[in-house]
């Protein structure tokens, strides 16, 4: 969490994907304030898209951000693909779904809400930490 | 009727392991959870379609749909209980896995929005040819897969 569904009403480039995938990343941990492992973003393709749309962009984000925060991020998303796909902004919808962090586990831990982060985000990177120093090193 | 929503990797599983999931998860859900009959979709993306931390995913999401008056103890007992099944017989690791325990009005909307994304002159033809990917899958290999490219 979250997860980004990017359904396209074309077929897009391995770059074009890539560019949007750092965008999502790099705008949700800027300003929602959440590390990078965990954002999740997925595509869908060759689909029209209501009101004849290039992008829809369906998002799981956790409940309890600022009004603020969410309206930033949705300016953010909405400028930056439209740059990235070359289309005007009225051509990407963004569709924000809020859900209960309570309701998803990550990393093994049942997520906190937002703010709530710094002892969930412990036992995570303790345990990414584990996981990497457990990992035999390839020559 | 309820449901249950898997995204996984195209490399991650056999059609074979997928539906001993399948069968694992529907057994979890009647054991611990409820009798009510449960359909299992798996979205299963190719190398270059799913991220995570920017890089090719190797991730396990799973979206599992209770009832709205599931208790916040039953809710985190799922998600322990499924994790662990991953865990224990896939090695899948639960820092790979994301596992949402979703009330159905949640589930629903999720799913609508799913419907609400597709131009309605064209919704009845996509329907179609999402149910047929889905029927065939069914029939050849086991498991209801849902399109991800048209």
């Amino acid at each position: 969490m979250p997860l980004y569904g990017l359904t396209s009403n074309k077929h897009l480039t391995p770059a074009i994907k890539q560019e949007l995938v750092d965008l999502f990343t790099t705008a949700h941990c800027s300003i929602m304030i959440a590390p990078e492992q965990f954002v999740h973003v997925v595509f869908f393709e060759g689909i029209p898209l209501l009101e004849n749309k290039s992008l829809y962009v369906h998002a799981n984000v956790r409940l309890g951000r600022t009004k603020e925060q969410i309206e930033n991020a949705r300016e953010a998303f909405t400028s930056g693909c439209a740059k990235i796909l070359q289309v005007n902004r009225d051509k990407i919808h963004i569709n924000m779904m809020e859900i209960d962090g309570k309701w998803a586990m990550e990393g093994g831990f049942v997520m906190p809400s937002p703010g709530e982060e710094d002892e969930w985000m412990e036992k995570v990177t303790k345990a990414l930490r584990e996981r990497e120093k457990s990992t035999p090193v390839k020559n | 009727m309820k449901r249950i929503n898997c995204i996984v990797q195209e490399h991650q599983f056999s059609s074979l392991e997928i539906k001993a999931i399948e069968a694992g998860f529907k057994a979890l859900y009647k054991t611990h959870y409820s009798e009510e009959k449960l359909t299992v979709l798996w979205m299963i993306f190719p190398k270059g379609s799913a991220f995570a931390e920017r890089k090719a995913s190797n991730g396990t999401i799973i979206l599992i749909e209770v009832e709205d008056d599931i208790d916040k103890i039953k809710r985190e007992e799922l998600m322990q209980i499924y994790s662990h099944f991953l865990l224990e017989n896939y090695n899948i690791s639960p820092l790979d896995t994301v596992i949402t325990v979703a009330n159905t009005s949640w589930v629903d909307r999720f799913f609508a929005a799913q419907q609400k994304r597709i131009h309605p002159m064209f919704r009845p033809w996509i329907t179609l040819k999402t149910m047929y990917t889905a029927i065939i899958s069914k029939m050849t290999r086991g498991f209801l897969r849902l399109r991800i490219k048209y």
